[in-house]
């Protein structure tokens, strides 16, 4: 465990190799970026050493307020957080490049990704606001890179494809987009590199989106209760297509088919994940399919992932679970019968997490930030180990893919480990545990809330299982 | 049974089942050479014997960033900690049923046996439990007073219409930090204050992110979300301030 950045930010997450290649960058330093005071840091395991740099900003400003609060119980009025590059998360890709989603200049788009645009994505879904955008930081040049996009970023994730696409989320976002970093590598032409899509349901069956399309009546994501959206649109026509809203919080593509897969995370129950197929003319071809979550079963979806067959796992904020998806299972995937989200609920397997319930409850008091699901055997549970933050109980927790129970990986110390990503890297595959690592951080907005109070730093950490508890 | 006696149990019970002693959970310097690294190794041992599946600790400064390594003992009580590079260290024990050792000097290719000090009390040893237990105390609404009746009914907020859904509320304070560390857990500003409930009503406005926190507790119904919070810290501080008691004082690690 490092020590790195200060007493004060907020370490979303880090990366240490390219998920794609978790060879990549061995023994090489672990990268993150601070969200609250747009610091991009790294640490050092070959040296034990940590260091950070200012992530650009542009013309953005501070997306926290610096006056006017209730002044801090450690701090007064002083404000501890100035964010207006706010970097969310990193990703490394194939050369070494650490990208991220961060912000480099006000909300409002640029005209070309407006109404009027002749930019193909603007006309087929015109997008007026990016809450954030994207960039990357080379290693080797120790330069930033800032790339403009129309639509909001959040989570970010590489396809394996030729093109090395790099999807995003973009939470409460009426899209996803994504960059082709191979054509943005070649023109540094921002507009020509990317797209984006609304994501339409095929609920007249005819396996094409036509507009127009019914459309979604509220501007948040719809919840599938009897007595909001889901009902409202069984009125909707049903001779159409329907567009919905997803609002990404998680994001990833799947290896098998390169489909992109998203999770919405709502504070409203159950929640839903999405399936996303560009097809081989974006906008157009793109379709969209979604599934609730039975909420009778679970509730909540926040991070996604996915295991090398395609399985789609998703770690439950709201009750305490982990929830896989096999689309494979589902009898039905387009038509009229899709307008609820709930015609495969045979795809969804939950699993119950160790830990106690709130008083009075069934439900499991701890918390899951995220999930990761460790596609190469990283850690050394066995490949396509489905890990969540136990973001509540200082723990990450593996689910063993051959017998489904948990394994506890507690950090005792300093307690409030409060993690929000994971992931792992092969350093030497001939070197059994000693070659292999995942690796998470200390993430918690209120740093303070540490064992050791506001003097402690964020943290780096990292995992390894040995054979016996000897082992040298 | 005392509760910390069962978390001690749990433990030796999981090691001994492969669980937690063989997943040691270590963090390592993969790159410094074979010649500027070493281990400590040894024997931790309490009042009642060796101590099975408890966590040591080598903590130092000497490096350029500050580095920590943490494993678990084995069935025996033994531990060892690779791969560590050139430093002295402060090396202690962690445990449940335990209360912290007190740090000891370290250096690379020692023996050093360790002493653990088993907790006096439950409430001593919940100490350390994960935040997650903490918050297992919190009594949200029961099933049956939803859909809520507004700020002259129960308090609840009249949207919400099942106990899940006021649970994913607090949920959602932690995208941002734990329930149930320390620092929540406690309620400081209570006697200036006047009550729990004013000084709760006060903290959830605090700080940058002030605003945020405090319309989550709309969202739940701002009386009746108050009132939760405040039953809660009230009976933690009441069980801390009795000497002694038997039973479940804290929440268990086996539950």
């Amino acid at each position: 465990m490092w020590d790195w950045n200060d007493e004060y930010g907020m370490v979303h997450d880090e990366i240490a190799t390219d998920r794609r290649n978790v060879r990549l960058n061995a023994n090489g330093p672990i990268y993150a970026v601070d969200w609250t005071n747009d610091w991009f840091i790294w640490a050092n395991p070959a040296d034990n050493s940590s260091g950070r740099v200012k992530v650009p900003h542009g013309t953005a400003t501070s997306k926290l307020r610096q006056t006017g609060f209730v002044p801090y119980r450690y701090f007064g009025e002083k404000p501890v957080w100035e964010n207006p590059a706010s970097p969310h998360n990193p990703m490394m890709d194939a050369t070494g490049r650490v990208w991220m989603t961060t912000t480099h200049r006000a909300f409002d788009n640029p005209a070309w990704c407006k109404q009027g645009s002749d930019n193909k994505f603007a006309q087929y879904h015109p997008l007026a606001r990016s809450i954030e955008q994207a960039g990357y930081y080379d290693p080797k040049t120790k330069q930033f890179t800032l790339i403009d996009t129309c639509f909001g970023t959040h989570h970010l994730q590489f396809a394996e494809d030729a093109d090395n696409t790099l999807v995003f989320s973009n939470p409460g976002g009426q899209e996803v987009g994504w960059i082709n970093t191979r054509q943005y590598d070649q023109t540094h032409d921002a507009q020509l590199s990317q797209g984006w899509c609304p994501t339409v349901l095929d609920t007249n069956g005819d396996g094409k989106i036509t507009k127009p399309w019914n459309q979604p009546m509220r501007g948040n994501a719809v919840t599938g209760d009897e007595d909001s959206e889901t009902a409202r649109l069984g009125k909707a026509d049903p001779k159409l297509d329907t567009r919905i809203s997803v609002g990404p919080y998680g994001i990833i593509v799947n290896p098998v088919d390169n489909s992109i897969w998203g999770s919405t995370d709502e504070v409203e129950i159950p929640g839903q994940i999405f399936r996303l197929v560009r097809g081989s003319n974006p906008p157009e071809t793109c379709i969209t399919e979604r599934y609730y979550l039975p909420k009778e079963l679970g509730y909540r979806p926040r991070g996604i992932d996915v295991d090398r067959n395609g399985v789609i796992w998703t770690a439950l904020a709201g009750s305490a679970q982990m929830a896989s998806f096999d689309r494979r299972k589902c009898k039905v995937l387009n038509g009229p019968a899709t307008m609820d989200g709930r015609h495969c609920d045979e795809g969804w397997t939950f699993y119950r997490q160790p830990g106690p319930a709130y008083k009075g409850s069934d439900i499991g008091s701890e918390f899951n930030y995220y999930n990761w699901v460790d596609q190469f055997n990283t850690l050394g549970l066995g490949a396509n180990t489905a890990i969540a933050n136990g973001s509540g109980s200082d723990s990450l927790l593996a689910l063993n893919p051959a017998t489904k129970e948990w394994l506890v990986m507690r950090v005792p110390y300093p307690m409030g480990f409060h993690s929000r990503g994971v992931d792992g890297r092969i350093d030497d595959p001939n070197a059994g545990w000693k070659g292999r690592g995942i690796y998470s951080t200390y993430g918690a907005d209120a740093m303070w809330h540490i064992e050791g109070g506001p003097q402690q730093k964020n943290a780096l950490v990292k995992f390894q299982v040995r054979p016996n508890p000897l082992a040298r | 049974m005392n509760t910390g006696n069962t978390l001690r149990l749990f433990a030796a019970g999981a090691a001994a089942a492969g669980l937690i002693a063989t997943l040691a959970l270590i963090t390592q310097n993969e790159l410094v050479a074979a010649d500027n690294t070493g281990v400590i190794s040894g024997v931790v041992r309490s009042a009642k014997g060796p101590e099975a599946g408890v966590w040591v600790v080598a903590e130092t400064d000497d490096t350029p960033t500050k580095f920590r390594k943490i494993v678990v003992t084995d069935d025996q009580g033994r531990y060892l900690l690779p791969d560590l590079p050139k430093a002295a260290y402060r090396v202690w024990v962690r445990g449940y049923g335990l209360v912290d050792s007190k740090p000891v000097a370290g250096q690379l290719d020692q023996t050093l046996n360790l002493t653990a000090i088993v907790a006096k009390t439950p409430r001593e040893a919940a100490e350390i439990y994960p935040a997650s237990y903490w918050a297992s105390l919190l009594e949200p609404p029961k099933k049956g007073e939803f859909p809520g009746t507004g700020p002259k009914g129960n308090g609840i907020n009249p949207q919400l219409k099942s106990q899940d859904e006021f649970i994913s509320i607090i949920k959602s304070c932690e995208r941002c930090h734990q329930v149930g560390s320390k620092a929540t857990r406690t309620n400081p500003d209570k006697q200036k204050l006047g009550s729990s409930i004013a000084a709760w009503d006060h903290r959830l406005t605090m700080g940058q992110r002030g605003s945020e926190m405090s319309a989550f507790a709309t969202r739940m119904g701002r009386e009746r979300a108050l009132k939760m919070f405040a039953d809660w810290t009230d009976r933690i501080e009441a069980a801390s301030s009795r000497k002694r008691r038997r039973g479940r004082a804290a929440p268990s690690a086996t539950s």
